[in-house]
């Protein structure tokens, strides 16, 4: 399930903004829900990631989110992945769906800011 | 069979305080000054926590819980939001060690959760353990449970719903409407149960203490002596106490 809001640019001259929401859930696991927040290149400005899911340690999708930021390829966002998956456990989700979402979700803001 | 320290806290205590105590507990064990604790426990006020990961607006009917007087504190634990009602819950923590087949975390949560099964068999409930975290009746849900991990050591603390006023719940607690769709259900009253509601009489707190005190007996292989926190413990619980108040911590998702 995918949503969007677009922000307008401020009065300012900032660029605007946009936010796309999704929401991950298996049979048998946990609800993950996702906010990215990208720049008018789709650039990811701020990614995050809730839910009633459990990690091990609990920094690690901290992490993850602090790595997201500033990623605008598929390759950027597999490599924080990447980083995930070595040295943590997660229960209740599959962190291949959030990555694959994540990745589609460049499609999805392309489309809302009219660059595909 | 190992002596475990029992620690009681059925007089009960705000939601701030318990997940300091809880925090406490697993920080000392890791710096070497804890040991194998069993705590159980009473929220007063009623309390809404929620997990580590959760958006506090998105799980949690604020104005109603200003209302009623609970209050709504996040964990350092995962899982979902949860409803303790002074009088119809008791939480228990159990701080271990994570060693033999405790060291792994999918198969930990089996273990531990099979001292509530244990208790609510003592309470005259046929419960079972639903995978990942909790225990249900007849597909009811009336225990939830969340486990962190330091080191070597681990605490996993849940609910024990014996007569919780379930419209409060879900007054408090909103739905997650994709978990219930994939349930089949409508509202999360009807996912949820409590001891009492399956027994048909009123269960009272001194009986759920001695059967999840049986449970945690039985299912761990263990035996309890009574105890304290100690000084150090306490020290930890009154430093942490600020952040389970601070807005920082609460609303930082």
């Amino acid at each position: 399930m995918i949503s969007t809001e677009v922000m307008s640019g401020t009065s300012d001259g900032e660029a605007r903004m946009i936010i796309i929401r999704a929401s991950s859930k298996r049979e048998g696991g946990k609800l993950v829900d996702i906010e990215v927040k990208y720049d008018d290149h789709c650039r990811i400005v701020e990614a995050i990631i809730s839910g009633d899911f459990f990690a091990y340690p609990p920094e690690a999708v901290e992490i993850l989110e602090s790595c997201l930021k500033g990623c605008d390829t598929d390759s950027c966002v597999g490599q924080c992945f990447e980083v995930l998956g070595t040295e943590s456990t997660l229960l209740g989700l599959d962190i291949r769906d959030i990555e694959e979402l994540l990745k589609n979700l460049f499609e999805r803001c392309r489309e809302e800011l009219g660059t595909t | 069979m190992r002596i475990v320290r029992l620690i009681l806290g059925i007089d009960g205590a705000s939601a701030c305080w318990n997940m300091a105590v809880d925090e406490a507990l697993l920080i000392s064990a890791t710096q070497g000054r804890g040991r194998e604790t069993l705590r159980l426990y009473v929220f007063k006020p009623h309390a809404v926590t929620i997990g580590y990961f959760q958006r506090i607006r998105e799980v949690v009917d604020l104005e109603k819980a200003k209302e009623l007087g609970a209050d709504v504190v996040r964990r350092f634990t995962g899982g979902g939001a949860v409803y303790h009602d002074t009088y119809g819950e008791v939480t228990y923590s159990y701080l271990t060690k994570a060693v033999g087949p405790l060291s792994d975390v999918y198969r930990s949560y089996e273990i531990i959760c099979r001292a509530i099964v244990v208790a609510a068999k003592k309470l005259g409930v046929n419960a079972e353990f639903v995978p990942i975290n909790d225990v249900v009746v007849k597909g009811r849900k009336f225990s939830g449970s969340a486990q962190a991990r330091r080191g070597c050591w681990l605490l996993q603390h849940g609910t024990f719903m014996y007569a919780t006023n379930l419209e409060t719940l879900s007054q408090l607690l909103l739905p997650q409407e994709k978990k219930l769709r994939q349930r089949g259900l409508s509202s999360i009253r009807q996912r949820v149960t409590t001891i009492s509601d399956e027994l048909k009489r009123r269960v009272e707190l001194h009986e759920v203490v001695e059967a999840l005190i049986k449970g945690f007996g039985e299912a761990m292989g263990i035996k309890f002596v009574e105890d304290e926190l100690s000084d150090y413990e306490l020290r930890l619980a009154k430093e942490l106490v600020d952040k389970y108040r601070s807005y920082e911590w609460n609303f930082r998702r």
